[in-house]
């Protein structure tokens, strides 16, 4: 997910859904680009699944970012985007 | 004989099965090739007299791209569904509603109410863009 918030407040403007973000994703912008910043967050492999002869069948992947309990839940909706904002000097989520 | 990809849904063969709408997946028509998806809001607060608002999504892909847009208004917190865009409803003295525009860089949204509010009006959108050039 790219989230788009303002650059003084950390109002969050908007979203880029997605766990990975070609480069399409990143020549977009949401809201106005002279007052907002971008935080990008992957999702990256983190258990590899193979067969007996050792081919790889599946991977488990998550949120490189120190909250990826919270970035979980806001892909599958169980947390809104909206009741949280950015602290712009930590690059954290906070509660609204 | 041209070749072709045709998968059916259940019970129809797709050796003899002409009827696209007995199929799931026809090469002979076109589909929607999915870019993105995501979010973006507006807030109005009636309280300093503001009644329309709006925020930009770019996208940067040079031609008219084929977009769904989806909106929920609501007052406080959230409540509701989302409504296809544009949409229009109305209270006892307000009206309201949301619409886009697409360009070929940018996806427009707008969000505006009509009538005396005091209140922080919330649009929430999600919005679809695929690949799909409408070539307008």
């Amino acid at each position: 997910m790219i989230i788009f918030y303002d650059q003084k407040s950390g109002k969050i403007e908007g979203t880029i859904d997605g766990r990975i973000h070609p480069k399409e994703h990143l020549n977009m912008w949401v809201g106005d680009k002279a007052k907002t910043e971008r935080l990008i967050v992957n999702w990256k492999p983190v258990k590899d699944y193979k067969d007996e002869k050792g081919n790889l069948i599946a991977q488990d992947y998550e949120p490189e970012h120190e909250q990826k309990e919270l970035w979980v839940g806001l892909e599958n909706r169980k947390n809104n985007i909206y009741d949280y904002k950015v602290d712009v000097t930590t690059k954290l989520l906070v509660k609204k | 004989m041209t070749n072709k990809i045709i998968i059916t849904k259940d019970t129809y063969n797709a050796l003899t099965d002409t009827n696209p709408k007995n199929h799931i997946f026809n090469s002979d028509y076109g589909t929607l090739k999915y870019l993105t998806k995501g979010t973006a809001t507006i807030t109005i607060e009636g309280g300093k007299s503001y009644y329309t608002g709006s925020t930009s999504i770019t996208h940067d892909l040079g031609y008219y791209p084929f977009v769904e847009v989806f909106c929920i208004m609501y007052i406080g917190t959230p409540s509701g569904n989302y409504e296809p865009c544009p949409f229009v409803g109305s209270g006892t003295t307000v009206q309201y509603g949301s619409s886009y525009r697409i360009t070929t860089t940018t996806l427009q949204l707008y969000a505006q109410f009509y009538g005396v509010s005091s209140s922080t009006w919330t649009f929430d959108f999600i919005y679809f863009i695929f690949k799909n050039n409408l070539g307008l």
